[in-house]
């Protein structure tokens, strides 16, 4: 069914120039209708980049690039003070290793940067010393660019069109342009829905697709290719403090370290000249290059273990330069395209040049007082609720608030982008189940209908035998409602974790008797784990920080579904278990679909009454991959056991879900993979002490007696080596308990030793 | 705890007037920045609620205060532990600092070096915002906390009611 509407103007794009241009558009007093055809904004070029907000230092004079850049310098204090965007100035580094290089920074980058106005400083080896010990001992020279910063691109994107939908502005996601029809008064957008949008304006804006939709109008004044660059994640920041990078070469800036804003290093990109506009694989070779190259500017990069390996495509324009000016065709058609790596930077000011010109060739009067809109409050209730990502201590309240937002996100990388859920070290297998539940439960769907990313991108499905579910497992939990003194209950030990080993450790403690609780984040303390009936129990609760107590011991502090609870004793034995190695841990080339998890997902899976995937290739050992395998079958699913894991995976059309994976010369078309081999030990909960770095899968670090480095803390099974099977993990819990319980008795005193 | 800023800072006042503000409940709560509420719950310990602007979130926290080692009008800690509302985790702030009088253009003592260090530690869900945003979100409460102590300082004690200062 066709539906006609009217728009004064439609912007067709929701990355960031979009999105700056929809904001800008309010800011002047007008409504227009943002379109984009992903189920979110930020899907395209604008999420995939290092996150710079660049001063131009090294931009061409002359070129629209360079002009925008300096302007948007201008108006970025503005931009981020209303948006209220995570934004760190950090500074920046571009490092000389030869006097050549260093002659270069001063003959051509400098003067480059000073003849445009960017404030910059040659500094010699030793001030780069001072400012960056982290840095490799042949750099010679450096050129310090102060005002470069860094942003969070998704944030940046979403706070412009939240402003502007506070502004009476529309959003209008997962809808394509399939035709452009200027008309001499109008033009008119047809949407894949079937709706027509006429505008008395339409402004390109779709990023890598700009030159397509351009094409609809009959506009061939240009065309864009994509330049794939793959950057790697370390939430271990080695002490880099700001960018550091190399003098550029004829692709671009390099490889450089960027500094993240919440927390962590970006490290690439590389750059590929690519004709797929769709393909974001990514390959163990680039891995290893980017490695090589910011190492051999931060040496520490050595010991860093990627979290996540990452493809983006920056346009690269047939014109060597933005294209932002009216089309061929008719200026009712405005392009804002050609937009490559500088697009978070320039974005206020491409948006402020496009709204500019567009408003004086149609005429329409700016408002005497231009608009300062800002995003809505964050919403977040007060109560947090149980804690639904693991690795970040994200609660069910925060993941909630986030499905209330104006841009609500609808898919799981949608809330990812939102808050951080199932971005950290396990990549969202221990949470993405209890994330799409919330989804599904805020947008009134079945939990198997969210999606990850893009149309198709399923993420699992209904077993054939399974009853109804909201995906919300495990919801429920004994505890006492939230309370501060009131729960601050005096303990000899509190365990944390209810597994073979944190069970049996609770189990001795117990029997010497000694005040116990355990504290257990799953709501069935372990199968055929069972502390003793004298410990006290609380299930779904995950500590969420350790904290020394004023006189002696520790504060145990936990998130519930009710609320926080309190537990204090003179030791604390984290047992907090492990879990299987993700695929961004693991070299395997390919796209990143919907359909790549490991064995702790695929369980929760078919615990909820659903199943991972159709046709099933599963990489692990005998014992739980054999297991898996059985109730993957017989929840209708086709299990293929590899021999080894996976070197290769494809996707299907757009990369939505996966289409097969190659072991060896070998392809297997399934659609989804389960990892059940490799575990890696989960101690998240040592990090608020500075007793674990930010690097994925390093154990407690304990002594031979599972002493941690903090007096009255302890750690045991596999935390400690996840290699164990359940009864090392049993046996090991037992002789911990029995050593506390010892000490406990000969002293009169739990094990505490010198503070 | 880990040190997460160390720097100084000049109020244009005696040390012993700034001293006078810490000691006074009511002068602090219009110092702080983000106060909604202090109320004394003993000798040099407080307790309340503070929004803290972590650039893109506003946090309100329920706190406790409490200051140690004093040395009027040298020397003072303040540690101040909290709990996030909306957010899961706790906070712990240490934060030394000491008053020493330098001249002024008013005279000898009536400006105030004051040098603190900030110890921090975070559980839980504000951990994971990165040391570099609560780096910078400390620096800006600390500017805020100064030109808020010169506001008072200028102002004078008398007669002002209690305020909700902005969150920085």
């Amino acid at each position: 069914m066709s539906v006609i509407e009217r728009a004064r103007v439609v912007v067709v794009g929701g990355g960031v120039v979009g999105g700056a241009i929809l904001h800008e558009l309010a800011g002047n007093g007008i409504a227009g209708i943002l379109v984009e055809a992903e189920p979110d904004l930020c899907e395209g070029t604008s999420k995939a980049n290092s996150a710079i907000v660049h001063t131009g230092f090294d931009s061409k004079p002359g070129t629209v690039e360079s002009r925008m850049l300096r302007r948007a310098a201008e108006l970025w204090p503005e931009t981020i003070e209303v948006l209220e965007v995570p934004f760190l100035a950090v500074g920046a580094l571009m490092l000389a290793r030869t006097r050549e290089d260093a002659s270069r920074l001063e003959v051509e980058v400098a003067s480059n940067a000073a003849a445009l106005g960017v404030t910059t400083e040659l500094v010699d080896a030793a001030v780069v010393r001072d400012l960056a010990p982290y840095l490799a001992e042949d750099v010679v020279a450096a050129l310090s660019i102060p005002d470069e910063s860094v942003v969070d691109p998704f944030w940046l994107t979403r706070a412009f069109v939240e402003a502007a939908v506070a502004g009476g502005a529309e959003v209008r996601l997962g809808r394509r342009v399939v035709g452009l029809e200027v008309r001499t008064d109008e033009i008119a957008v047809r949407l894949d829905d079937g709706t027509t949008l006429l505008a008395e304006q339409v402004i390109d804006a779709a990023g890598i697709r700009a030159d397509e939709v351009a094409r609809l109008a009959g506009d061939e004044s240009f065309t864009l290719s994509p330049r794939v660059g793959q950057f790697l994640v370390s939430e271990e920041t080695f002490g880099v403090d700001r960018i550091v990078l190399p003098i550029p070469g004829p692709l671009g800036k390099g490889m450089l370290v960027t500094p993240i804003v919440f927390g962590g290093l970006l490290l690439g990109p590389t750059a590929l000249d690519m004709s797929d506009k769709d393909d974001r694989s990514v390959d163990p070779a680039s891995r290893e290059r980017i490695l090589d190259a910011t190492r051999a500017m931060v040496p520490a990069l050595r010991e860093a273990v990627p979290v996540r390996q990452f493809a983006g495509l920056r346009h690269v324009s047939s014109t060597g330069d933005f294209v932002v000016r009216p089309s061929a065709v008719s200026d009712r058609l405005y392009l804002a395209a050609g937009i490559r790596s500088t697009g978070i930077s320039t974005s206020p000011a491409v948006a402020e040049a496009v709204v500019a010109d567009v408003m004086d060739r149609r005429r329409w009067r700016r408002p005497p007082i231009r608009r300062r809109l800002a995003p809505p409050p964050s919403g977040l209730p007060d109560e947090p609720g149980e804690i639904i990502c693991l690795c970040r201590s994200i609660s069910r309240g925060e993941v909630a608030a986030a499905c209330r937002r104006a841009i609500a996100p609808t898919t799981l990388d949608g809330v990812k982008r939102r808050g951080g859920a199932t971005f950290g070290d396990c990549q969202g297998n221990l949470c993405a189940l209890g994330v799409a539940g919330i989804v599904a439960a805020e947008r009134g769907i079945p939990v198997a209908d969210v999606e990850k990313h893009r149309r198709g991108s399923w993420l699992w499905e209904r077993a054939n035998d399974a009853t109804a579910t909201d995906g919300r497992v495990g919801a429920t939990a004994r505890v006492a409602p939230r309370g501060r003194a009131g729960t601050l209950r005096a303990l000899d030990v509190v365990v944390v974790g209810a597994g073979h080993a944190g069970a049996a450790a609770a189990a001795e403690l117990s029997r010497a008797g000694l005040a116990v609780a355990v504290l257990e984040r799953a709501d069935d303390a372990g199968r055929d784990a069972r502390p003793s009936a004298a410990a006290e129990v609380v299930l779904g609760a995950t500590v969420v920080g350790l904290s020394p107590a004023a006189d002696d011991g520790w504060i145990v502090l936990a998130q519930t579904a009710a609320g926080s609870i309190e537990r204090s004793a003179r030791d604390v034995v984290v047992a907090t278990g492990a879990y299987v190695q993700p695929r961004e841990q693991r070299a395997i080339a390919g796209p990143r679909p919907a359909g790549i998890m490991t064995a702790d997902l695929a369980e929760r899976l078919l615990d909820a009454g659903l199943r991972p995937g159709r046709r099933v290739a599963m990489v692990g050992g005998p014992s739980r991959a054999a297991d898996l395998g059985r109730r993957m079958e017989q929840a209708g699913s086709a299990v293929v056991r590899l021999a080894a894991e996976p070197v290769e995976v494809r996707g299907d059309t757009g990369d939505a879900r996966l289409a097969g994976v190659r072991v060896g010369d070998r392809w297997f078309d399934v659609d989804t993979l389960v990892f059940a081999d490799r575990l890696v030990p989960q101690a998240f909960v040592l990090r608020g002490l500075g007793l674990l770095d930010g690097r994925p899968g390093t154990p407690a670090p304990v002594d031979d007696d599972g002493r941690l480095p903090a007096a009255g803390l302890w750690a045991v099974g596999c935390c400690v080596e996840p290699s164990h099977d359940h009864a090392r993990c049993a046996a090991a819990g037992r002789a911990l308990g029995k050593r506390l319980s010892e000490a406990s008795s000969s002293h009169g005193a739990p094990a505490v030793t010198a503070r | 705890m880990s040190e997460i800023v160390r720097d100084r800072a000049i109020v244009h006042g005696s040390a012993d007037a700034v001293w006078a503000i810490i000691e006074d409940p009511a002068a602090l709560a219009r110092v702080l920045p983000g106060a909604e509420s202090i109320e004394a719950t003993g000798p040099g310990s407080f307790r309340g609620v503070l929004a803290s602007k972590i650039q893109f979130l506003t946090v309100r926290a329920d706190v406790t205060a409490s200051f140690h080692d004093a040395d009027p009008p040298r020397h003072l800690r303040l540690q101040l532990d909290g709990r996030p509302r909306g957010l899961a985790g706790s906070f712990a702030v240490s934060v030394p600092f000491d008053l020493v009088p330098r001249d002024g253009p008013a005279g000898p003592g009536t400006e105030t070096e004051v040098s603190y260090a900030v110890d921090l530690q975070v559980t839980g869900r504000l951990a994971t915002f990165g040391a570099p945003l609560m780096r910078d979100t400390l620096r800006r409460q600390i500017a805020t906390l100064v030109t808020n102590v010169d506001r008072e300082l200028h102002a004078g004690t008398t007669g002002r009611p209690p305020g909700r200062t902005p969150a920085s």
